[in-house]
């Protein structure tokens, strides 16, 4: 071991010379670590791993010479690292990036990995000198390897590349970081970065670059109180809201922090939340760039381009799924890297460090409220005093102890440019037992200062921290009377909507109902009218009927009358009739007697003759007639006759009325008629009977005309 | 916070997965999300996250769950994330008694960090590993009464339980959130929200916090 220290101590050692030296070191790690590198790595992988030790020192070149004289090469170097570096040179440029040939020591991989054995063989030497430091390296090893083997599964599981072999290398790097730097030991996380490392590079090689990230771009990261972790997403969310304050506000209303989501961006440096290509790429500029700057552009990338998505989000749950699935998404690498890079060139590193230190003191206040609650909690209050260390280190550390345990590496070291790291590693190993073997007043009053300030701080967070809850609960308690408001008048919302409906319903049938009585009405009123009609039409007919009845009467009283006048006229016609054959019988038998009779008469007499010469014309003339038509009704009775004598006059009645024109002609017959009936009275009665007939039989034709009418409104009212 | 939206569902509870590493938190949450369990997972780093919305006595409730990292020193980080959990699942290996040990570690963690009125449920997981059994039903039931929490042993693998927790816990909390609407409401029927009223509600959550604490 002190040969090859020697021979990396010699300062002018050329390419073939470090080529040369490397790789015994490497059989010898191979036979150290009893399974070879080959087996782990590709075939293309393991070419790599061959180039990388030819240019390796070639690399350090770069790093040395790099900020004097080699612009070109490193603005084309610029160039490969923002286009993507070709995938067979990554592992070699990063390992050249991390600066690993200028941290290498040789043998200390090994050395590291072999005290797991040396601390059984040499515990007894070891515990006489630092006991208490021992047992904790010794403990808190122990810690980190059973977290480490839980973890080694959980590393990129079902990658062909972590078999067996693959998880021994695994195991065996994190065990070694974790010896190496007992401060931060094992941070879950780190298995992810070695599992990315070992597939690139050869496992000493992933060694010394997990040990460049860890203890340069990401000092204080991973380490037991993980404050720069913390003061990073504090000044992210400042970043965030300087650059995206409406997602900024938005993240505000959901209640959501974005170091909720950014936190675990930061930790795994973006494995396991982009896909493979884009997390290679942002960690190519990332270990270009030497800091952490990367870190930042890129997440204000991510959040540029799905910052309008998240805005639509409706609570703190969908957004972080949205964010998730859409940074898982982000395909096209070199938008993001360019995004990135271009679009945020105003964030910087010192700009960074100037928030940084801002943000680091509330970080540091709340930690140690922590590390007092730890400490209430650890009866030895050991949290508190790592607390202390880790902020005044140096003097506790007391380099004797050091020497003796690590001095074959730590004289090579010296000269190293890491070597500030190495004397963390002794104060890891030996400060806890400092603390206990010498309580330094100075130490004290310090301690009792910071316990101070930490009661201070500590009442004063509690206030706030009441307060808050005491907004909080108001707002629950508000939140949810609005609720129970809202509820009601909902419900009462719904019943008035439901009383309108009956009401609207009710109406309905009112209107209805009133349709019908409005009809039933008007139903009851025609029936009203129709009766009062045919009241109206009953009393007319009524009244028709008896002036009909009148008129019957009436004409039957003068038919009575004509029929009495008749049956006269006729007892008068037969007397005269008898008279005539009376006399004619005394005519014939004394044939002048009549003669004589008449010139015997006065001259009255003789005008007697007259009438009487004339009256034999006239019968004579009449005879056949009278005759016929007496003989006719001789046979027949007195009522038989009556009644045929008034349907005669019905008839002729009937004629009169429908032959109006022939009444001139049939009145003279009648007169005629009436004369051959009157004649045998005297002629002037007659004479002034004839008209009056006449006026009668106008009487009857008239009352037969009302009886016509009075048969048509009959009619018309049965027609009704 | 209880958060109620319109739409989809009536209530919102934020609910965190604590436990150390590797009692098989995240294979919990997955399989009351996703029904899927996985026995080569990721560990987790910081935090992870998922959603299920389920029926909680006729109430959708959208329960939002954040999976948090178990090696210790995440705590200070995952610490942030008790910030407005309602219901904290705590939960333990049965195979391995260091696991539960540590609970009262983490019960110490959540009174210090979460809400006082959060609600815990104490799980003890890998059910389902009966022969490897290092701590008894017994034990984990009698803390869980000492500390006054819910209790119930499940087995994500065997998808044994995982939703009864669950459902267990979200039912408390809607049960807590209702209860104190009603005294809410009580309180502002009184009168209007004045001081007064939000000392009341904070006695009694001092109240649960002193039943949780006494030990």
């Amino acid at each position: 071991m002190s040969v090859r220290v020697e021979e990396k101590q010699s300062p002018a050692s050329g390419n073939q010379d470090t080529k040369d030296v490397i790789h015994p070191v490497k059989v010898q790690e191979g036979k150290l670590s009893e399974d070879s590198d080959d087996e782990f790595y590709d075939v293309d992988k393991v070419e790599t791993s061959q180039e990388m030790h030819s240019s390796d020192s070639a690399n350090t070149g770069i790093d040395n010479r790099g900020q004097e004289e080699n612009f070109p090469s490193m603005e084309e170097l610029e160039c490969l690292v923002h286009g993507g570096l070709p995938m067979a040179l990554r592992g070699e440029l990063w390992q050249a990036f991390v600066g690993i040939g200028a941290r290498r020591v040789k043998g200390y991989y090994d050395s590291l990995l072999v005290a797991e054995g040396e601390l059984e063989d040499t515990s007894g030497s070891r515990s006489s000198t630092s006991d208490v430091a021992g047992e904790n390296t010794e403990v808190s090893s122990e810690k980190w390897k059973g977290q480490i083997e839980k973890d080694l599964p959980r590393t990129f599981p079902g990658h062909p590349a972590l078999d067996e072999d693959g998880r021994n290398a695994l195991r065996r790097l994190l065990l070694a970081y974790a010896r190496h730097n007992p401060a931060v030991g094992y941070c879950q996380a780190m298995n992810f970065f070695a599992g990315l490392l070992l597939l690139l590079m050869p496992e000493e090689n992933a060694f010394w670059t997990l040990v460049g990230i860890i203890d340069d771009y990401f000092d204080g990261y991973f380490s037991e109180e993980m404050i720069e972790s913390q003061v990073d997403q504090l000044v992210l969310e400042e970043l965030v809201r300087e650059k995206f304050p409406k997602l900024a506000n938005h993240l505000d209303y959901l209640g959501l922090q974005v170091a909720w989501v950014t936190g675990p961006w930061f930790l795994s440096i973006f494995t396991n939340v982009l896909p493979w290509e884009s997390v290679l790429r942002v960690w190519d500029v990332l270990l270009f760039d030497g800091n952490r700057v990367m870190l930042f552009r890129t997440a204000l990338a991510l959040l540029e381009f799905y910052g309008p998505a998240l805005v639509t989000t409706k609570d703190a749950g969908d957004a972080v799924t949205l964010l998730q699935s859409l940074a898982g998404s982000t395909f096209d690498s070199s938008q993001l890297v360019l995004t990135a890079r271009m679009g945020y060139q105003s964030v910087d590193e010192t700009g960074l460090q100037e928030l940084r230190n801002k943000h680091r003191p509330s970080v540091l206040s709340s930690m140690e409220e922590r590390a007092k609650g730890l400490g209430a909690l650890d009866t030895n209050g050991l949290a508190s005093k790592l607390y202390n260390f880790k902020h005044d280190p140096e003097p506790l550390v007391s380099i004797s102890d050091s020497q003796d345990q690590m001095s074959d590496v730590g004289d090579g070291d010296a000269n190293q440019s890491d070597s500030g790291n190495m004397d963390d590693m002794y104060g890891g190993l030996t400060v806890s037992s400092e603390i206990e073997a010498l309580p330094d007043p100075k130490d004290q009053i310090s301690w009792l200062k910071f316990e101070l300030c930490r009661l201070l701080e500590e009442r004063r967070s509690a206030v706030l921290r009441a307060d808050e809850l005491e907004t909080a609960l108001m707002e629950m308690v508000k939140q949810d009377n609005r609720r129970q408001l809202s509820a009601k008048v909902e419900q009462s919302e719904q019943e008035l909507s439901e009383l309108r409906q009956t009401l609207l319903d009710k109406q309905e049938q009112e209107q209805a109902m009133c349709q019908v009585l409005l009809r039933v009405e008007q139903e009851l009123k025609i029936a009203e009218e129709a009766r009062i009609s045919a009241e109206q039409d009953a009393a007319a007919q009524r009244y028709a009927v008896n002036v009909l009845q009148e008129k019957y009467e009436e004409a039957m009283a003068s038919l009575a009358k004509m029929e009495n006048r008749a049956v006269m006229a006729e007892t008068m016609l037969e007397a005269t009739l008898q008279y005539q054959t009376s006399q004619q019988k005394a005519l014939l038998s004394p044939l002048p007697s009549p003669r004589t009779s008449m010139i015997d008469a006065s001259p009255g007499r003789a005008n007697h003759d007259s009438s009487q010469e004339f009256q034999p014309k006239k019968i004579n003339l009449l005879s056949p007639f009278s005759l016929s038509w007496r003989d006719k009704n001789k046979g027949k009775q007195n009522n038989v006759d009556d009644s045929a004598k008034l349907t005669d006059a019905h008839d002729q009645r009937e004629e009169i009325t429908n032959n109006n024109d022939e009444k001139q002609v049939e009145t003279p017959k009648l007169d005629v008629l009436e004369e051959s009936m009157g004649s045998p009275k005297e002629d002037n009665k007659s004479r002034v009977e004839v008209p009056k007939e006449d006026s009668d039989l106008a009487s009857v034709q008239v009352v037969a005309n009302d009886m016509n009418g009075q048969h048509e409104q009959l009619q018309e009212i049965k027609l009704d | 916070m209880a958060h109620r939206v319109d739409n989809e569902y009536d209530y919102l509870f934020k609910i965190v997965l604590i436990g150390d590493s590797g009692v098989g938190k995240s294979n919990i949450l997955s399989r009351f999300t996703r029904n899927e369990f996985c026995l080569e997972s990721k560990s987790t780093i910081g935090v992870e996250f998922a959603t299920r919305t389920l029926q909680i006595e006729g109430k959708t409730i959208k329960a939002q769950i954040w999976d948090t990292a178990g090696q210790e020193r995440y705590r200070a980080i995952t610490s942030a994330y008790y910030r407005g959990a309602v219901g904290a699942l705590l939960v333990y290996d049965i195979t391995k008694k260091q696991t539960f040990e540590n609970i009262q570690r983490w019960l110490r963690e959540l009174r210090d960090h979460a809400d006082s009125n959060i609600v815990i449920m104490m799980v003890g997981n890998k059910s389902d590993l009966n022969h490897l059994r290092s701590v008894p039903e017994e034990d984990g039931q009698a803390l869980a009464e000492k500390e006054g929490l819910s209790f119930l042993e499940t087995s994500a693998l065997e998808a044994l339980n995982v939703e009864k927790a669950f459902q267990t816990i979200l039912k408390d909390i809607h049960q807590i959130i209702s209860k104190k609407a009603l005294a809410a409401q009580e309180a502002a029927g009184s009168g209007p929200p004045t001081q007064g009223t939000t000392i009341n509600v904070t006695d009694s959550a001092v109240n649960t916090k002193r039943g949780c604490c006494s030990s």
